[in-house]
């Protein structure tokens, strides 16, 4: 037969025969690849750029896209390695009969090219069904105006094409540098050896710890600033690589500990389980670790879609309490009469009905806040000493409460949109006031418990003239600059609204003394399409970091029922029953099933307050809502952790049985 | 029934035999059911308490059937296995780990130590698995290791030793139970001669002890050392050379006279 039939014909051969470890490789494959595709195909599509509020989803689109190449690559790399080790017998075998290195080396390319091929296709056929229904599922979730001309995109195939060139490039080429440089006995010998014990434990140990704590140390304090994000990823890193050394170390040195006590070594269910951990620890370890990993980053994925998905109400509340805020400098503004007249006019026009209409005056002031104490501001550029006060007075807020509260002099009341204030008194500038009340609801705003950065406090004050005096305190200029806020909800069809709101900006804006509009309706939408956005990377992410995980824990599985399967037949010549070897396999599961789950929720629960800070970021500050995601989500996770478990163990346990008793 | 017992029960008072078996028969079938194998045809046979026999016969002629069959893995067709009266037919499938472990000691060609074991853990594993003390291990260990020179290797690897060291820390695993009869399949089959010389004198130190050993093998050498020289040929025991008194040199030649016989004349004979 010609060399050019037979060596394709022996890579293909080679990858059937190899089913159990292939096929899940080739579909992780598939589905990585059409993953990868559909997000090319949603970026690629010009409908993205047309549509409005569309600008956060694609913008996160991208982030989704290039963190999706990112992740894959070495994952792919990391189950390619997993392939190779398999293998190895295969190609000495072939190198013995008489296949010379570049024989070998063009079988490999073949089947590389094999893998591509079926990889891509796959991935672009369920792209080509799916991507439609999943662009309109994005559309929906981000409550954009639903559009089917979504069309196909070769942009997108050729994107997909040359990521998975390269990736599957990458993995051939350290397929080939390790057949180059083994000979075929290293290849058929396949290592009796056991994993060398790692030099200087504790180094390792120490290390993994330091790195774990100095991850968890930035995590746990983590401010929402500017840093975050750099301080979110340090932390990250750091967990993994504190993670990874915690296992290695972790892992050995408590099976050490187990052998010495006799007692508890000589036991016919731990004896075999710690001896054959102890042998194969490292590779134990790192694949304990990596299934540690991707279980964090699943329950966080996971935790975060959660949270938004049910938090994006009170979100909106919060952040867009009014559809519309009118705001004027008061003192400027010449003709109040005209403004009402025009918004009943204007409203009626567009047959929306203004509601919940409410008006007030109240100055601003820019201040720098420690614990009871406000003071002028130092710098604008640190968010932590930007808040803002809002000075009403006691009989505007008795005209909008409609209550007949009182104050004195120095008596304020004071409202936090944000955390509670907590202080008996307060000192703005250098006049000491007593607080009165402190007001934990007031109709013209919203409060958010947990919002603890920059916000907002309104101090009720006994009239316009302490006010005033107050201003004078903090700035030097004597323009009056109170400011006239209207703010109302709309009722009346969509793009009434829409119209209504825009008019009045319109209008507004010509008009002496304007200030600012906040139009709630378009800041809900923008808001709403971003949070779907994030919700549907939330949704993929999960998906795919699920995948990773269970094909790792997979691949262990299997590797170690080709270790074991050895070991268990002679047992059973020695006189271990076939209970025995079921119970000492379920053990030796249990036990490496709860290690990465455990280190997993503790991340959690580490990286918790970041996460919180995070999605506060976003305006979600229910603290008690995504604890209860968390753990609805770390409740979740466990049961399809255990499923995985359950289906990858009985693989193992089916190899084991694979011999003659 | 009951007079069958008896007659059982009587046999066994009478004949004190160790080992019987009667009539073993069987028969492969392929997974359909077409072609049919005989491997072993009807074979009879007993060792007595104390014995060293050795089993020897061509590729295919049936000896490893006969050992699995022995050894509990493999279930005969027809006949009997007793050992010490007891029918392993009649033994629970649950129990046959148990029975194999508590009554029979195995060696194997290629050795069968785990990899993850220290030698001496390894030596360990029946007792572990039998749910001894370490204390009680130890103390059966100790004489052991002398008697078969691996003291100095107990806390070794198995990949960091010799191949005849292997097969004697094997042979200590197998005679760690105190079992009633050691079935060893080609001991010598993956050894050197010096260490193969080394092992057959320890089965001789062995069985002068008391161990009842049944081996099968190919080697005349390894054979020569026994007591009884069983030869198997197309599922039957075809012949039997007891050593009486004769040397292992003589006993060597005997067997070389009878496996001449075996592949010439045995053949026409049928």
């Amino acid at each position: 037969m010609n060399k050019l039939i037979l060596l394709p014909r022996l890579s293909v051969m080679g990858i059937r025969k190899n089913g159990s470890t292939y096929i899940p490789y080739l579909a992780a494959g598939i589905f990585s690849a059409f993953i990868f595709f559909v997000f090319s195909s949603i970026l690629n599509n010009d409908l993205m750029k047309k549509l409005p509020h569309s600008g956060y989803v694609w913008m996160l689109m991208q982030i989704g896209q290039f963190l999706l190449a990112i992740i894959l690559l070495p994952f792919m790399m990391y189950a390619n390695g997993f392939l190779m080790k398999r293998r190895k017998k295969e190609l000495g075998l072939y190198s013995i009969l008489g296949l010379e290195k570049k024989h070998i080396a063009l079988m490999m390319v073949c089947e590389t090219l094999f893998i591509f091929g079926v990889v891509i296709v796959g991935g672009i056929l369920f792209g080509l069904v799916f991507s439609k229904l999943l662009f309109l599922i994005l559309l929906n979730v981000c409550r954009l105006p639903v559009d089917t001309a979504f069309s196909f995109s070769f942009k997108a195939v050729s994107q997909s094409a040359l990521y998975f060139l390269v990736v599957y490039g990458l993995n051939l080429i350290t397929n080939l540098i390790q057949v180059f440089r083994s000979s075929p006995n290293d290849l058929i010998k396949g290592s009796k050896k056991g994993d060398m014990e790692p030099k200087r434990l504790w180094i390792t140990a120490l290390v993994g710890l330091i790195f774990l704590g100095a991850g968890y140390i930035i995590a746990i304090p983590a401010k929402i600033d500017s840093g975050i994000f750099q301080d979110f990823l340090l932390a990250v890193a750091f967990v993994v690589f504190g993670t990874h050394q915690f296992f290695k170390a972790g892992l050995i040195s408590l099976l050490k500990i187990l052998k010495k006590n006799i007692r508890l070594y000589y036991r016919e269910s731990n004896y075999v389980t710690i001896s054959g951990m102890l042998h194969r620890m490292k590779g134990s370890a790192s694949s304990l670790a990596n299934i540690c990993i991707f279980g964090t980053m699943t329950i966080v994925t996971l935790l975060c879609t959660f949270s938004l998905w049910s938090g994006t109400d009170s979100m909106m509340n919060h952040q867009f309490p009014y559809d519309v805020i009118l705001n004027y400098n008061a003192g400027e503004l010449r003709d109040y009469d005209s403004l009402g007249s025009k918004l009943q006019e204007l409203s009626n026009a567009e047959q929306v009905e203004i509601k919940d209409k409410i008006e007030f005056n109240y100055v601003k002031l820019h201040v720098g806040k420690s614990n009871d104490a406000f003071k002028i501001q130092n710098s604008t550029y640190d968010r932590r000493d930007r808040f803002a006060l809002k000075l009403i007075s006691l009989e505007e807020y008795n005209r909008m409460e409609q209550k007949q509260e009182t104050l004195s002099d120095n008596e304020v009341m004071i409202f936090a949109a944000g955390s509670d204030f907590g202080y008996s008194r307060v000192l703005l500038g250098n006049t000491e006031y007593k607080v009165k009340k402190e007001l934990k609801k007031i109709v013209f705003d919203s409060k958010a418990v947990n919002d603890d950065f920059g916000q907002d406090f309104y101090i009720i004050m006994k009239d316009a003239v302490i006010i005033d005096t107050l201003r004078k305190d903090f700035k030097s200029t004597a323009v009056d600059d109170r400011i006239l806020t209207l703010r109302f909800q709309l009722t009346g069809a969509e793009e009434n609204k829409q119209e209504f709101i825009s008019l009045i900006c319109d209008w507004s804006s010509r008009q002496a003394g304007y200030n600012s509009v906040v139009n709630g309706i378009f800041g809900r939408q923008e808001a709403i399409s971003m949070n779907g956005g994030l919700l549907f990377l939330g949704i993929f992410f999960s998906i795919i970091f699920s995948m990773c995980l269970i094909l790792i824990m997979y691949y262990k599985q299997i590797t170690e029922g080709y270790d074991d399967r050895e070991s268990f037949d002679i047992m059973q010549k020695v006189g271990m029953s076939d209970t025995e070897v079921r119970s000492t396999i379920k053990r030796q599961i249990l036990m490496v099933f709860f290690l990465p789950m455990f280190m997993a929720v503790l991340h959690t629960m580490a990286g918790f307050m970041m996460i919180t800070r995070l999605l506060g970021s976003l305006y979600l500050f229910d603290v008690g809502l995504i604890a209860m995601c968390g753990i609805g989500v770390v409740g979740l996770f466990t049961v399809l952790y255990g499923l995985s478990y359950a289906m990858t163990s009985r693989t193992y346990y089916r190899i084991v049985k694979q011999m003659n008793y | 029934m009951i007079c069958l017992t008896n007659h059982r029960i009587a046999e066994r008072n009478i004949c004190m035999a160790l080992l019987e078996i009667k009539n073993l028969k069987k028969v492969y079938s392929t997974r359909l059911g077409g072609n049919k194998v005989q491997a072993l045809d009807s074979v009879t046979f007993s060792v007595e308490q104390g014995e060293y026999v050795a089993i020897m016969g061509e590729s295919g002629s049936g000896k490893t059937t006969l050992l699995n069959i022995l050894a509990s893995i493999d279930k005969p067709t027809g006949g009997q296995v007793l050992l010490e009266g007891r029918d392993l037919g009649t033994i629970k499938q649950g129990e046959l780990s148990a029975f194999r472990r508590d009554n029979l000691g195995f060696v194997f060609q290629d050795f069968n130590l785990l990899d993850t074991f220290s030698i001496q853990d390894n030596i360990f594993l029946p007792l572990v698995l039998a749910g001894k003390a370490y204390e009680e291990m130890q103390k059966r260990l100790a004489p052991l290791a002398n008697k078969l020179g691996i003291e100095q290797i107990l806390k070794k690897f198995p990949f960091e030793v010799s191949g005849g060291e292997k097969q004697r820390a094997a042979t200590a695993r197998a005679l760690i139970t105190n079992p009633k009869i050691v079935l060893a399949d080609e001991p010598t089959g993956a050894l050197d001669s010096k260490s193969s010389t080394r092992l057959l004198k320890l089965f001789n130190d062995i069985n002068v002890e008391g161990q009842t050993i049944l081996m099968v093998t190919h080697s005349i050498q390894a054979a020569s050392h026994a007591g009884r020289v069983l030869f198997i040929k197309d599922g039957n025991v075809f012949h039997q050379i007891y050593r009486g008194n004769a040397s292992n040199d003589e006993l060597f030649t005997m067997i070389t006279d009878t496996l001449t016989v075996l592949q010439t004349g045995g053949g026409k004979n049928e």
